[in-house]
C-alpha cells in the first residue's frame, strides 16, 4: 500500500498525516452507514454499539497503560464514578444524556488525578499495586453510600429521556471516533515522544526538559475523563447500574485485558482487544461463565510469553512476512517515529474503525 | 570575567556519608572546566546538584544568576544546563532520531524550532551519527551511544553542558575524535564542565581544573598548576585508593595521570548497558 497523497496535499498539522485522515473518514462513513446497509439483527447491532465503547475504553487504559507504561488495575473506579455521576444528573436533572456523559467523565477525570497525583510518582508494579488498592477502596465505599449509588440494589433511569438502545450504537461510533483522535493525536504529537520518553526512562527524560508528573497527571486525567464518559454511556445503554458491576475489579481487568490482548501502546490494537473481548464475554462466557478466569489467565500468559504486543505484533510478523518493515521505534509500542517524521504516511491495515501506528511504513 | 555557572558552597550528604562538601567554583562563557578526583569523590554528584536532579544539601549552584540547583531536573534544562550520564541511558526503543528530538522538543526554546526533524538531524550530523538515525541506541557501539548522549543534550539548547566520562571507555582513537568534538561544541557557544579519568583528554583541553576528593575541593587551577599540586598528587598517588593509573611518575611533562588508560578498572562498569 503505497500511498502519493504528498503531492496534492493541503496544510494539515503535523501530526496528521493525509493518509490517516483517509483512512479515518472512511472507515467512520463505512461504520456509520453499516446498520441501514447489512440490517444487522437486533442482538448484533446493539453489541456492536457496546464494542464501540469497550474499544474507546480500552484506547483510554492504554494511554496510561501503553504510552506511558503505567499499568493501572484500578480503572474501573472512574467508570463507576463517571457512571454513577451520570445517571444520578439523568435521574435528577433535565440535562441532556450527552451532557450527564459528559460530566461524569469530568468528574471521574478529576477523581483519577486526586488519586493519582500522588501515586504516579510509583512506577511499574508499584503504581500497579496502588491501583488495585484504590479500585478496591473506592469500590468498597461505593457499594455503602446506597444514598448515592442505590448499594447493592443499583440505580434504574428513567427511560425515554435518553436514546433508544438502537441509537447508542451511532453514540458509541461517536464516542470512539473522537477517542481514537485523541489516542492518534497524543501519540504523533510531540507529547507522545515525551509521553514514550518517560515510558522509557523517567530520569533521563526529565534531564532532557520532560516534566513526567505534569504529562503523566495530564495523560491520566484525560484517561479518567473518557473512561468515566464510557461509564456514563454504559449507564445509558443498559438503564440500570449496579456498584458491585461497575466498580468490580473484573472491570478494571477487562480495560487491562482489551489493551493486552490487542497490543499495548498501539492505536488499532485495543480495537481489536475490544472485538476479542466482546466475543468471548458474550458468545462464549454467557454459556460457560465458569471459564472466565481460566480463559483470561490463559490468553494473558500466552501474550505475555509469545506475543508481548498482542495482535498488533501478530499484524506486524504478517507484515513482515509481505516485506513491510515496521519503524525502528516500533517496539516501543507500535509507534511510528511521531513527531519526528510528520510528513511520512502512517500505516494502517486495511478494514477497521480505526488507523495504526505499528504497520507498514 | 563573567561567571556563567557559580556554585556557592555546595554540600550534599548522603546520610553521613559528605558525597559533596563545601565546594564553590565558577565557570566563565566559553569555557572548559575540567572536573577529575578519585572513584568517590563526588564528582557525579556534584553534576547531579547542578542539574537539578538532586536537591543540596546546603548552598546552591546559579545560572546567570538564577539559581537551576534544587529544582526538578526539567526546569533546570528550561534554564540551559543539561547533564549527560556516566552511564549512558538513551531511551532504548526509540530511534536515535527520535531521542534527539526529545531534547529538542522538551529542552530550551531556541532557533530552530520550527523544523524540529532538520534541527535534530543538524546535531547528529555534527556529532557524526547522521547516518544512523533511524537505528535503534544498542545497535550502535559504546562510542556512538556516548554521541547519542551527547547530542539529546545538545538538542535541549544548553547554555551549559555537563559532560560526565564521556571520553572513558573509548579507544584512545574514538576518544581523540570525541575530545576534538567536544572543543567544537564549545566554540560553538557552550560551555563545558568535564568529569574525565582519561587524564591526557582532560588536561588537553581545559581550560581550568577542579580536583576533588572525597568531597572536598583539594586543587583549582590550569592543568599545569593542578598536576603540580601536592595534594592532587597525594590523592591520586600517596594512598592506597583504587585509581588505576598510579603506575605513571610525577615527573612525566604530563602530570601524575599522564597516560589515562582508558580500559582500565573503574571504566570496565560502563560496558554492559545497566
Ligand atoms: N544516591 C546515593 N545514595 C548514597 N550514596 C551515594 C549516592 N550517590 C552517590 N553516593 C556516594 O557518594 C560518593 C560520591 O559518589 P559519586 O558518584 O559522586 O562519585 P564520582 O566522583 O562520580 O565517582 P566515579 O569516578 O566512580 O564516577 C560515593 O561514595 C557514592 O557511594
Ligand atoms: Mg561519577
Amino acid at each position: 500500500m503505497t500511498t502519493t497523497a504528498q503531492s496534492r496535499r493541503v496544510r494539515l498539522p503535523g501530526w496528521l498525516s493525509m493518509r490517516a485522515l483517509i483512512i479515518f473518514v472512511v472507515a467512520l462513513v463505512l461504520l456509520y452507514l453499516a446498520p441501514t446497509v447489512l440490517g444487522l439483527g437486533d442482538y448484533l447491532h446493539n453489541i456492536a454499539g457496546l464494542t464501540f465503547m469497550f474499544m474507546a475504553a480500552g484506547l483510554a487504559w492504554n494511554w496510561l497503560g501503553g504510552y506511558v507504561g503505567q499499568i493501572s488495575f484500578g480503572h474501573a473506579a472512574m467508570f463507576g464514578t463517571g457512571g454513577f455521576v451520570a445517571a444520578r444528573l439523568t435521574i435528577s436533572s433535565g440535562l441532556p444524556f450527552w451532557a450527564t456523559w459528559l460530566i461524569g467523565g469530568v468528574v471521574a477525570g478529576l477523581y483519577a488525578l486526586l488519586w493519582g497525583h500522588p501515586t504516579l510518582r510509583l512506577r511499574g508494579p508499584y503504581f500497579s499495586i496502588a491501583t488495585i488498592g484504590v479500585g478496591e477502596a473506592t469500590r468498597l465505599v461505593a457499594t455503602y453510600w446506597t444514598d448515592f449509588t442505590g448499594g447493592s440494589s443499583g440505580l434504574s433511569l428513567p427511560i425515554g429521556n435518553g436514546p433508544t438502545k438502537f441509537q447508542m450504537y451511532w453514540y458509541g461510533l461517536y464516542l470512539l471516533a473522537a477517542v481514537v483522535v485523541i489516542s492518534y493525536w497524543l501519540r504523533r504529537s510531540r507529547i507522545g515522544l515525551g509521553l514514550l520518553a518517560i515510558k522509557e526512562d523517567v530520569e533521563a527524560a526529565s534531564d532532557v526538559g520532560v516534566n513526567p508528573t505534569f504529562y503523566q497527571d495530564v495523560v491520566l486525567f484525560l484517561s479518567g475523563t473518557v473512561v468515566g464518559v464510557c461509564g456514563g454511556f454504559y449507564a445509558s445503554y443498559q438503564a440500570f447500574i449496579d456498584p458491585l458491576d461497575m466498580f468490580s475489579f473484573e472491570r478494571s481487568i477487562s480495560f487491562v485485558l482489551i489493551g493486552v490482548i490487542g497490543g499495548i501502546g498501539t492505536i488499532l490494537g485495543p480495537a481489536m482487544g475490544a472485538v476479542v473481548y466482546i466475543v468471548i464475554q458474550e458468545f462464549l462466557l454467557a454459556s460457560y461463565p465458569q471459564l472466565y478466569l481460566g480463559l483470561y489467565g490463559l490468553l494473558l500468559i500466552f501474550v505475555i510469553l509469545f506475543e508481548p504486543l498482542g495482535l498488533s505484533g501478530l499484524l506486524m510478523r504478517v507484515g513482515r512476512r509481505f516485506g513491510i518493515r515496521p519503524s525502528p521505534s516500533a517496539a516501543a509500542g507500535g509507534m511510528s517515529s511521531a513527531a519526528a517524521v510528520p510528513d511520512q504516511p502512517t500505516a494502517s491495515v486495511g478494514a477497521g474503525s480505526t488507523d495504526t501506528k505499528d504497520g507498514p511504513r | 570575567m563573567s561567571a556563567l555557572l557559580v556554585g556557592e558552597s555546595v554540600c550534599k550528604y548522603f546520610g553521613g556519608l559528605r558525597a559533596v562538601d563545601d565546594v564553590s567554583f565558577t565557570l566563565g562563557e566559553g569555557e572548559i572546566l575540567g572536573l577529575i578526583g578519585p572513584n568517590g569523590a563526588g564528582k557525579t554528584t556534584l553534576f547531579s546538584v547542578a542539574a537539578g536532579s538532586v536537591p543540596a544539601t546546603r548552598g546552591r549552584v546559579l545560572l546567570d544568576g538564577k539559581q537551576v540547583s534544587g529544582k526538578s531536573g526539567h526546569r533546570s534544562v528550561h534554564q540551559g544546563i543539561c547533564r549527560t550520564h556516566q552511564i549512558v541511558r538513551p531511551f532504548a526503543r526509540l530511534s536515535v532520531l527520535d531521542n534527539v528530538l526529545v531534547g529538542h522538543h522538551y529542552g530550551r526554546p531556541g532557533p530552530g524550532h520550527g523544523r524540529p526533524v532538520d534541527h535534530a538531524m543538524g546535531i547528529l550530523d555534527f556529532i557524526g551519527l547522521a547516518d544512523r538515525a533511524h537505528q535503534l541506541p544498542g545497535e550502535l557501539t559504546l562510542a556512538g551511544r556516548k554521541r547519542l548522549e551527547v547530542a539529546r543534550a545538545l538538542a535541549t539548547g544548553p547554555r551549559v553542558l555537563l559532560l560526565d566520562e564521556v571520553v572513558a571507555g573509548l579507544t584512545p582513537v574514538e576518544a581523540q575524535r570525541f575530545v576534538e568534538l567536544i572543543r567544537q561544541i564549545r566554540d560553538r557557544g557552550t560551555s563545558i564542565v568535564m568529569i574525565e579519568h582519561v587524564m591526557h583528554a582532560v588536561m588537553g583541553v581545559s581550560d581550568r581544573v577542579m580536583v576533588l576528593d572525597h568531597g572536598r575541593q583539594i586543587a583549582e587551577g590550569t592543568p599545569e598548576q593542578v598536576v603540580k599540586h601536592p595534594q592532587v598528587i597525594e590523592a591520586y598517588l600517596g594512598r592506597d585508593d583504587d585509581e588505576p593509573n598510579d603506575h605513571d611518575e610525577p615527573t612525566h611533562g604530563d602530570g601524575p595521570m599522564g597516560a589515562g588508560d582508558p580500559a582500565s578498572g573503574q571504566h570496565a562498569k560502563e560496558k554492559p548497558d545497566a
